[in-house]
């Protein structure tokens, strides 16, 4: 990953940064928001973020650190304030559906980004287990997304498990698809998908 | 017979005042007077000051100091009062007393002085020098204090001071002035061994023009040498001399050249009161009269001890009434309001008099206007356009709102709103007009109240002037502007910001372009920074407030965006609505208007070389015109290569040789040229470098 996300041309457009008064612009002014922070997570394929806008996980092997700041537009000087922070992701957890808190019940734990919705998400998965044959064989989590020889496709490679339990639990298991095998301990020792 | 000599001249002192005599003093003084003897008018003496004193009544010229002059009360027997009548002013009738003509003038009163004169007594206590009346009555009044420590004397010593200096007076001789004055020489006559200079208590030589002694402060006799007194004398007797030989002094003129009294044997002068202030006059003048004649009396001894005088009510008062009834309290009624009256106008004559000088005032200060309309203010009266005549009509007139309101609409519509998006807010619009009416007519100008001003501007809608009011919800700003701009101001901002948006994008890639991009102007061009709140009031030359209302407007309809940041407040235009702009285009176009741009420059330079370049040529050889075939000329070979041909590239050859082009630099150039001329890139190179051959 060497090119940096370029943003599209809005990101310096100053107002941007300003909380707009008018409700309707207002408006506007969040989809543009969402549809930057979207585009952003999809091209560093980050599925998680704090609520300050700071990537969680994301599935490339990059330093989350070194990427370029989201909220922040060091050419025209302006940052978001942390009011507008807030009504973007409300924007996007509540008008759009495009994310969602990790745990509702602490919101500082931060949000998943659906970039790619968790139906989708699913839908990958399952297409991937019917294609290399293993419908009905118990996987391992880490057989699902981690493995090298497994064929697990780009798509899927290093997706944070914490979204894929989501994924199983949300989707598939209600769907009938899948099966979850818990371990003595309580932890999920394998998946069944049928 | 003639009794024009009763007037005699005045000494006037430097600030043009008249110069009071010993023991005179001012009781009256009353402003635009005019004199009569008798029925007729004295010419030149019509406007002046009439100074009451208690020795002479004086006039004092208001035009021509030397015109003054004064009449002796003791001229004059009694005085009468002439009520107005019509146009005729309120008078004073001044008899004149029918002895006087053949009376010598001056030694009446010389004579009373001598009688009194100060006696000095020493303090027992204190040891000061007092000093005493020679008539003083020691039964009358009680015994003097001493003057330092307030301890009056013993009765006998002031007895015997008085005795002593009484008779000492008796013996002296007459004082050596009045003597000269008389023409007898007795100034040389040993009067006493010391000397005259020498003072008579304590024997200090004084100065010779001392009047008092500079150390006990006695009275010296007069000491004066005795030729400065002959100067003094002379000098005073020529000037009586001079204006007493003739019966007429002040070489009066009257208006009927000749003294007509309604009885003769009974001369007057009158005083003519125009303004005023003869009922104040004539009292005194009465009371001093019958002072004089009681004064008179007295001397000669005519009144007995004791006797007071009766005091005869110069006019009769209307007395308290002792009727009874309804008709006794009406009376009583009429005379507290006759007495309030009296108090009222008394006290508020002074207000009168200032108003009656407001005219005045206001003339003058409008002869200041001239200073101001050489100082003008800024942005006051563009020339060229006409001045809105001064408005006419008096505040009380039913007219007047109405009136005011279309000056008002004349004014703002020459000077205020002279664009269609012009706006005013009602508070500037007061604070100018005001400053217009000063302008243009000078601090006398009537301002108008803020009160009028509302009212007038709220007429503007009842009148079908073309000017309306608007009034801003939020803040309740009152705002003034042309009526034919029905729709909003909307348009007007956007279109503004686009332009500057534009102007920004023209800017920026022209700095690019032109290679002059320095740290600087790169940080400057970084981003498009939006328009304050400010720039766009200078653009529209609205107010600042006005210009808030209306961008808040426009917030609200959701063209305009908000950008607040640490440096300030900026203005957008709404872009979040539309999709990717297209950008790219736009950018197209403003890159080809600039290669527009530096073409017609490089175009502008290269004919303004040729053309002088060709003049040159012109001068070398004055029968050769540039362009035009000459068969036949000596030097026609040599002009071969200058002739003008169609084929461009003889046209470069020859442009080539006339600027000394570097072959190379040429070449390149001419590469470049020759490339692909759709190109926008590399025609602009072309252009920049034939911006540089200059």
């Amino acid at each position: 990953m060497t090119t940096e996300f370029t943003f599209p041309k809005i990101h310096s457009f100053p107002p941007l940064y300003t909380k707009q008064p008018n409700a309707t612009i207002l408006s506007n002014q969040l989809d543009s928001w969402s549809q930057i922070v979207l585009q952003y997570c999809e091209y560093y394929k980050i599925t998680s973020m704090t609520l300050h806008g700071t990537p969680k996980v994301s599935q490339l092997d990059v330093n989350l650190e070194s990427l370029p700041s989201l909220f922040q537009n060091k050419t025209i000087n302006r940052t978001v304030n942390s009011d507008l922070q807030t009504s973007i992701f409300n924007h996007l957890i509540h008008k759009l559906n495009k994310a969602e808190y990790i745990n509702p019940k602490k919101p500082d734990l931060g949000i998943y980004i659906y970039w790619r919705t968790i139906v989708e998400w699913a839908q990958l998965l399952y297409d991937f287990v019917d294609k290399s044959g293993q419908l009905g064989t118990v996987l391992t989590l880490y057989e699902l997304t981690k493995s090298e020889d497994s064929g697990v496709p780009e798509s899927l490679r290093n997706l944070d498990e914490a979204l894929l339990i989501k994924v199983l639990k949300e989707v598939l298991i209600k769907q009938g698809k899948a099966q979850l095998l818990m371990t003595e301990e309580g932890e999920i020792g394998g998946v069944k998908i049928v | 017979m003639s009794w024009l000599h009763v007037w005699k001249p005045i000494l006037i002192n430097r600030s043009s005042r008249p110069i009071l005599r010993d023991d005179e003093d001012f009781l009256c003084t009353t402003d635009n007077v005019g004199l009569y003897q008798g029925k007729s008018k004295i010419l030149g003496r019509q406007n002046g000051i009439i100074y009451l004193t208690n020795k002479r009544i004086i006039y004092f010229d208001g035009t021509d100091n030397a015109n003054s002059m004064a009449i002796e009360l003791s001229d004059i027997s009694h005085a009468e009062f002439i009520e107005q009548f019509f146009r005729s002013s309120p008078k004073v009738k001044a008899y004149l007393k029918p002895t006087i003509g053949q009376q010598k003038n001056g030694d009446s009163t010389s004579n009373d002085s001598k009688t009194v004169k100060s006696i000095a007594w020493v303090c027992k206590i204190c040891s000061y020098n007092n000093q005493i009346p020679s008539n003083f009555d020691l039964e009358e009044n009680d015994l003097p204090k001493c003057g330092s420590c307030g301890i009056r004397p013993n009765r006998t010593y002031i007895e015997k001071i008085l005795e002593e200096g009484n008779k000492n007076s008796e013996k002296d001789e007459p004082i050596p002035g009045s003597e000269s004055m008389n023409g007898t020489e007795s100034i040389l006559q040993p009067t006493a061994e010391r000397r005259d200079d020498q003072c008579p208590k304590c024997t200090f030589i004084n100065h010779p023009s001392m009047k008092y002694c500079e150390l006990c402060g006695t009275e010296l006799k007069s000491v004066m040498p005795k030729s400065l007194q002959l100067k003094i004398t002379e000098s005073l007797s020529t000037l009586s001399v001079n204006e007493n030989n003739s019966h007429n002094p002040m070489n009066l003129k009257l208006e009927n050249s000749s003294e007509v009294y309604t009885n003769s044997t009974k001369p007057y002068v009158k005083l003519s009161f125009r303004k005023g202030g003869e009922n104040e006059f004539f009292r005194i003048l009465n009371d001093t009269l019958a002072q004089m004649k009681w004064d008179s009396l007295k001397s000669r001894g005519a009144i007995n001890q004791n006797a007071t005088k009766l005091t005869q009510p110069a006019r009769k008062q209307p007395t308290a009434l002792r009727l009874g009834g309804i008709h006794g309290l009406e009376q009583l009624g009429e005379q507290q309001r006759k007495q309030n009256e009296m108090i009222l106008s008394s006290s508020l004559g002074d207000l009168e008099n200032l108003m009656f000088k407001s005219q005045d005032l206001i003339k003058l200060s409008n002869s200041f206007t001239k200073f101001i309309i050489a100082k003008r203010h800024p942005r006051a009266i563009p020339t060229g356009t006409k001045l809105v005549p001064p408005l006419d009509i008096k505040k009380t007139s039913s007219l007047y709102h109405k009136e005011l309101s279309r000056h008002i609409s004349e004014y703002s519509t020459n000077y205020e709103l002279t664009k269609v998006s012009s706006m005013i807010t009602s508070q500037d619009l007061f604070a100018n007009y005001n400053r217009y009416l000063i302008l243009t007519q000078g601090f006398g100008s009537e301002l108008v109240s803020p009160q009028d001003f509302n009212q007038a501007i709220d007429l503007f809608d009842q009148l079908r002037l073309p000017i309306k009011l608007k009034q801003y919800e939020k803040s309740g700003l009152v705002v003034l502007a042309p009526r034919s701009k029905t729709s909003t101001y909307e348009q007007n901002i956007l279109i503004c910001l686009k332009e500057q948006e534009y102007q920004f994008k023209y800017n920026k890639l022209r700095n690019e372009m032109l290679g002059m991009m320095d740290e600087f102007l790169s940080n400057e061009y970084r981003y498009f920074k939006g328009n304050t709140i400010a720039e766009i009031s200078d653009k529209f030359g609205w107010s600042y407030n006005i210009t808030l209302e209306e961008i808040e407007k426009c917030i609200d309809q959701g063209s305009i965006v908000i950008d607040q940041s640490v440096s300030g407040t900026f203005y957008y235009i709404n872009k979040f609505a539309l999709e990717e702009e297209d950008d790219r285009s736009e950018m197209d176009k403003i890159r080809k208007e600039i290669i527009e741009e530096q073409k017609s420059i490089t175009a502008d330079l290269k004919s303004q070389y040729e053309l002088s370049t060709a003049e040159d040529l012109i001068n070398l050889n004055p029968d050769y015109t540039f362009g035009i075939d000459k068969v036949g000329e000596i030097l026609e070979s040599d002009l071969e290569s200058f002739r003008e041909t169609p084929e461009p590239t003889l046209v470069n050859a020859r442009t080539r040789k006339l600027l000394n082009y570097d072959d190379a630099d040429y070449n390149s150039l001419n590469e470049v040229s020759g490339g692909s001329p759709s190109e926008p890139q590399s025609n602009s190179l072309n252009d920049l470098q034939g911006l540089r051959f200059e």
